[in-house]
């Protein structure tokens, strides 16, 4: 319970908020200020530079009818799924190591999913682009080895695709059909470190007696899975979620540096981020291209309340 | 401890007479000029809001140049708003009203049409085109009247390029104003305006031929420009079947622009007229 | 033991700070020290990390040293990805050195306030070519473009002295061209190439090796790619527009797309496609998505066969490859070639090429007469002989010769205009946007021209719409900016500098006079442009409304 403290006692102690000024500072200085001066440019005609002329709601309105922007959001809806269901090798990493009976081993496993954090995201991208090279990469290596090249070619002259070609080695990031694939395997597999950590906090806050209740019971392994972890984690499942789909609209670091600034072959890798980044350092929109930040925010924001109002975990 | 507070100190002590050190020296270099020269040249490069500040001070010394100034500068502060365009229009009214043929008055009636031709979220063409005509009438040896002349020569050749037809009867209608072209500046940038605009709208090439052929004679300060007149004059001689204006042209383009990415095409064609005599 | 550790950690973070303080108070009190000697020092910075580049410094250094033994130069050599950070940094803090390599954190706004203007030097002889053929003629006119590398059109002014020329040309490699066809010439023609890249494509099927024939990136296909398709519309550019127009303006080609004067299914266009498709296939699968890193690494790697590229990455393969190479122009179809020949006109001239490495002056030198002094001896017929001569770069001034290293690069004048391209630069960020989206059905395994063109013609008029309606809007913000200037540059030729000698006062008095009609005539210039965009974002605007979609 909350202990309330008199007015005159908060200002008698004014001292110590000087502490927490430096840190206010940072915040306005370097969250705030930003974020303000780009709700304010958004209704400015604005190329970056020095000159600028008020438009008022001009750019909203373009917003409106901008079919890339709109379309943008098909291929971040394909990836969000997708990305949900790319939380599973998390969700069932956790469980494998929550349930090792060895704590040592429990904790080496735990180093080993945080290690990869050490990477810079940018090495990971640029290792995974490494991969998806046509001429050299693992992928179109691991597909001729196995044969998988042979029987993708088949397919494709069944149902007339026209991408993959005998000795015509696959452009994943050239072709347009192969653009989301690619995206959607990217990660493989797909085993988010904080994700584990995060899910691991919640399998353990579970406590032993319903592990000892559910084997009097005679559950069984997938069961004690499916009827105590999965609903047991759902807070920490819930949070990662809002986080995904927040991140996943934000985002637009894999596409630019998978595709380039305009989404790669037939635009199928234009996410509503990469558009923002588009017409403000390509067309030099960048007041447009804070208008479609503010426009992008209100829609993460509407979906993030939906998901607090409507993701509800009942204990 | 001790030391390093006092280490801090000395420095902080040195930073502060460095700083007014600068200080010191800036204002002693803005105290020796003429005070609008700085604010002018503050204009010059477009640094508005420093101009702006420095116009508004000396508004007491010499109050219309000063409020050209402060009106010049409200058109180029960022952002652009319609408050200072608002704001401009009305000292420039003003200035213009109170003495309409002083420098002032005439720079301030010359901005006054640019701010209904260019300034304006849509422009007023017709009212922009009325102003230049009264300046250009009014006082012709004003350098701002000689570059209202090309201004309504691009106004009226603009509204008519809808209908290519209606070019030549433009072309027609602007001729009268050669004769208020006093200075070569003027002459060269009216006849390089009507020549270029209306070789673009793919007006009559004898017309254009014409204009151009008098901007050759004077002097160009944008070596471009030069090289395009030059060029579109041989090339038209050149379509003409005028051989000689053609030659005579196209070597006047070899002989100033060796380095131009026209030159070797124009050798080759100098060297055909000679191969055809 | 976590006591222990933790007073590791302690002195660590003490020591760095003492380190970092020494290091300050050290470098603050070696500046001083600097300062108070009878030298005058000039600081130089730019971002050229090569040896060959910061060794052509410090001899045009040590030379102007002993020309003028009170003056001590030394540069500062910053790596580009941290340069910008880096310039601002120090104009910000007023700290900058005198002479700034621009580029890099050097924007117009940057340029206004933190610069001075070399224009004045610009006008007038450079008195470092006396004796020579440049001695009475103005500076920016010793420069085989004008010096235009240096000149910044939405400022009005020069700021920077160019040094060298850059050029785009295709990089062999020797060692594998000898493996693959026997011998050691580089193709000279458009045939020639097209017949090594089937024989390197043959070479690597028989040997199972993986090379291609031209390494390329998103950043490398385009310089190869204008060339090819615009030497295809080099006869239709001369008879679309009216005489004169020739390089053809931009929106020349977007008027007469409307009017239909060319479309995407004209020939020429067509066999411009045709030739980019056949390039194209030549290089790696998805080259598009590759950086220009990627398309180093495949020729580096010895990977492929060729690249093209600019002689700025000249050295970065000079120290990398470990093989033998050699430099090529672009080989595109002559007049003669029976399959592309009958659209071209010639070959395409590079006279137009803008030199580049410009260094300009900040507002803070405290010597910047010295600094501007340094400038004109760099720039001078002697001085970028001597500068060429080291860097291995190709100079910018006049009746220069090229070391030998740099011949290859050397800029080809005799040859004609180029013919229009589909998208004119990267500023027509939509239409590239389309092709650049598209281009997979152009080059890729199944692709074709008419697929490619399939897909685009649909927002083809739409996109070049919306680039013209940018361009227009950033062409009459520059008007109404020079508007301004204009007006201040009257003003102040009534109020001409202080000055006791008549004769400086009659140079600046002439210098302002031919400034404001440099302004006047730019003014005007930009004008006729903006007004004619907007003539043909109209007409455009109309046909888009009468074309059903």
């Amino acid at each position: 319970m909350p202990t309330t403290i008199s007015k005159k006692k908060v200002l008698k102690e004014w001292k110590l908020y000087l502490f927490i000024l430096p840190s206010f500072l940072f915040i306005g200085l370097f969250a705030y200020y930003p974020a303000l001066s780009a709700v304010y440019h958004s209704f400015f005609s604005w190329s970056g530079g020095d000159t600028k002329e008020f438009i008022g709601l001009d750019n909203f309105s373009r917003i409106l009818g901008d079919t890339v922007f709109w379309g943008s959001f098909a291929t971040i809806s394909v990836l969000a799924i997708a990305n949900v269901f790319k939380m599973i090798p998390s969700i069932f990493l956790a469980v494998l190591i929550h349930r090792l009976s060895s704590e040592r081993w429990q904790y080496w496993y735990r180093v080993l999913v945080v290690l990869p954090m050490i990477v810079p995201s940018l090495v990971t991208l640029f290792i995974w682009k490494f991969f998806y090279d046509p001429n050299f990469g693992i992928l179109n290596q691991f597909l001729d080895a196995t044969g998988i090249k042979t029987l993708l070619v088949g397919l494709d002259h069944f149902f007339h695709w026209d991408i993959f070609f005998q000795n015509v080695p696959v452009a994943w990031l050239g072709e347009s059909a192969l653009v989301i694939p690619a995206l959607i395997l990217w990660g493989f597999p797909w085993i988010g470190s904080v994700s584990v950590l995060v899910f691991l906090v919640g399998l353990q806050s579970i406590g032993s007696q319903i592990y000892e209740a559910a084997e009097l019971d005679g559950v069984s392994s997938f069961q004690k899975f499916l009827y105590i972890e999965f609903p047991l984690i759902m807070t920490q499942v819930r949070v990662t979620l809002v986080l995904l789909i927040i991140g996943t609209l934000q985002s637009y670091g894999l596409q630019f540096l998978l595709l380039g600034e305009n989404g790669g072959p037939g635009g199928r890798g234009m996410v509503p981020g990469l558009w923002m980044f588009n017409r403000a350092f390509i067309a030099g929109e960048f007041g447009y291209a804070c208008a479609l930040g503010l426009c992008l925010f209100v829609i993460i924001l509407l979906l993030t309340s939906l998901n607090n109002k409507y993701v509800r975990v009942d204990k | 401890m001790n030391r390093t507070l006092l280490f801090l100190l000395a420095l902080a002590a040195s930073l502060l007479s460095a700083n007014a050190q600068t200080q010191a020296q800036t204002q002693a270099q803005t105290q020796s000029a003429p005070p609008l020269r700085e604010a002018w040249k503050n204009a010059s490069l477009f640094l508005f809001n420093d101009a702006f500040s420095q116009f508004q001070k000396e508004k007491t010394t010499n109050p219309r140049e000063a409020s050209l100034g402060e009106a010049l500068s409200l058109l180029g502060i960022q952002p652009k708003t319609q408050k200072n365009l608002a704001r401009s229009l009305s000292i420039l009214t003003a200035l213009a009203a109170e003495n309409p043929s002083d420098e002032i008055g005439l720079a301030a009636r010359f901005h006054l049409a640019r701010i209904d031709e260019l300034h304006r979220t849509e422009p007023n063409l017709p009212a922009a085109r009325k102003q230049y005509l009264s300046l250009l009438e009014d006082a012709p040896a004003s350098p701002f009247s000689q570059i209202a002349a090309s201004r309504i020569a691009l106004i009226d050749l603009h509204l008519s390029a809808p209908d290519p037809a209606s070019l030549d009867e433009t072309e027609a209608r602007l001729r009268p104003l050669e004769n208020f072209l006093r200075t070569p500046e003027g002459k060269r940038e009216f006849h390089t305006m009507v020549g270029l605009v209306l070789n673009t709208r793919l007006g009559n090439p004898t017309t254009v031929l014409r204009h151009l052929l008098i901007a050759s004679k004077e002097s160009f300060s944008q070596k471009k420009i030069e090289s395009d007149v030059l060029f579109t004059i041989a090339e038209i001689a050149d379509t003409q079947g005028d051989t000689a204006l053609a030659k005579q042209y196209y070597s006047r383009f070899v002989a100033d622009f060796p380095q131009d990415i026209r030159t070797f095409l124009i050798k080759k064609r100098l060297e055909d007229f000679s191969a055809k005599k | 033991m976590e006591r222990i550790f933790n007073a590791i950690g302690l002195g660590l973070v003490a020591l760095a700070f003492v380190a970092s303080l020494g290091r300050v108070a050290y470098l603050n009190w070696n500046k001083a020290a600097e300062e108070s000697t009878k030298y005058t020092h000039i600081r130089l910075a730019h971002w050229q990390l090569e040896r060959g580049i910061r060794n052509a410094f410090d001899e045009a250094a040590r030379e102007y040293e002993k020309l003028h033994p009170d003056v001590r130069i030394s540069q500062i050599a910053i790596p580009d990805r941290v340069y910008t950070n880096w310039l601002t940094t120090q104009l910000l803090g007023g700290t900058a050195p005198d002479i700034v390599e621009l580029g890099f954190g050097s924007s117009e706004d940057r340029l206004a306030k933190h610069f001075l203007s070399l224009t004045s030097l610009a006008n007038r002889p450079n008195p470092y070519n006396k004796g020579t053929n440049l001695e009475n003629i103005p500076l920016q006119n010793t420069f085989y473009d004008g010096m235009m590398g240096g000149f910044y059109p939405g400022l009005m002014e020069f700021y920077g002295i160019t040094l060298t020329t850059n050029t785009i040309r295709m990089f062999v490699n020797l060692d594998l061209l000898k493996e693959i066809t026997g011998s050691d010439s580089i193709p000279a023609d458009y045939q020639e190439l097209i017949s090594v890249c089937e024989k390197t494509r043959r070479f690597a099927k028989k040997f199972s090796r993986p090379i291609i024939p031209i390494a390329s990136s998103r950043y490398n296909a385009p310089y190869l790619m204008n060339r090819f398709f615009s030497s295809q519309t080099q006869k239709q550019t001369k008879k679309i527009g009216p005489p004169g127009d020739f390089p053809q303006n931009a929106a020349r080609t977007v008027e007469a797309f409307v009017d239909n004067a060319w479309s995407l299914d004209s020939p020429d266009v067509r066999s411009g496609l045709e030739l980019m498709r056949k390039i194209g296939r030549e290089m790696q699968p998805g080259f598009m998505q590759g950086t220009r890193d990627d398309a180093l690494f495949y020729f580096i790697q010895k990977r492929a066969l060729m690249i093209t590229t600019g002689s700025w990455d000249s050295s970065n393969i000079s120290s990398l490859a470990n093989f033998r190479y050699g430099i090529a122009p672009i080989p595109t179809p002559s007049k003669n070639d029976p399959e592309f020949g009958p659209y071209v006109l010639g070959t395409i001239s590079e006279a137009a090429t803008i030199s580049g490495m410009g260094l300009g002056v900040t507002a803070s030198s405290k010597h910047p007469e010295t600094a501007k002094d340094f400038l004109l001896f760099l720039a001078s017929k002697t001085g970028d002989q001597r500068f060429a001569d080291t860097s291995k770069l190709l100079p910018a001034v006049m009746d220069t010769t090229p070391s030998q290293a740099a011949k290859p690069f050397q800029i080809n004048e005799e040859g004609y205009p180029p013919g229009f391209n589909l998208v004119a630069s990267s500023d027509w960020a939509d239409t590239s946007r389309i092709l650049n989206n598209s281009y997979f059905k152009l080059f890729s395994h199944g692709g074709n021209v008419q697929e490619f063109v399939d897909t685009i013609r649909p927002d083809f008029l739409t996109a070049y719409g919306t680039d013209l309606a940018r361009m227009y809007s950033a062409r009459k913000r520059a008007s109404q900016r020079f508007d301004v200037k204009l007006a201040a540059d009257i003003q102040l030729l009534s109020c001409p500098p202080p000055t006791n000698s008549p004769a400086e006062r009659e140079t600046k008095t002439r210098e302002a006079k031919e400034k404001v009609d440099l302004v006047l005539s730019s003014l005007n210039g930009n004008d006729r442009s903006t007004y004619y965009l907007r003539e043909v974002g109209e007409k455009l605007q109309n046909k888009l409304l009468s074309s059903p979609r």
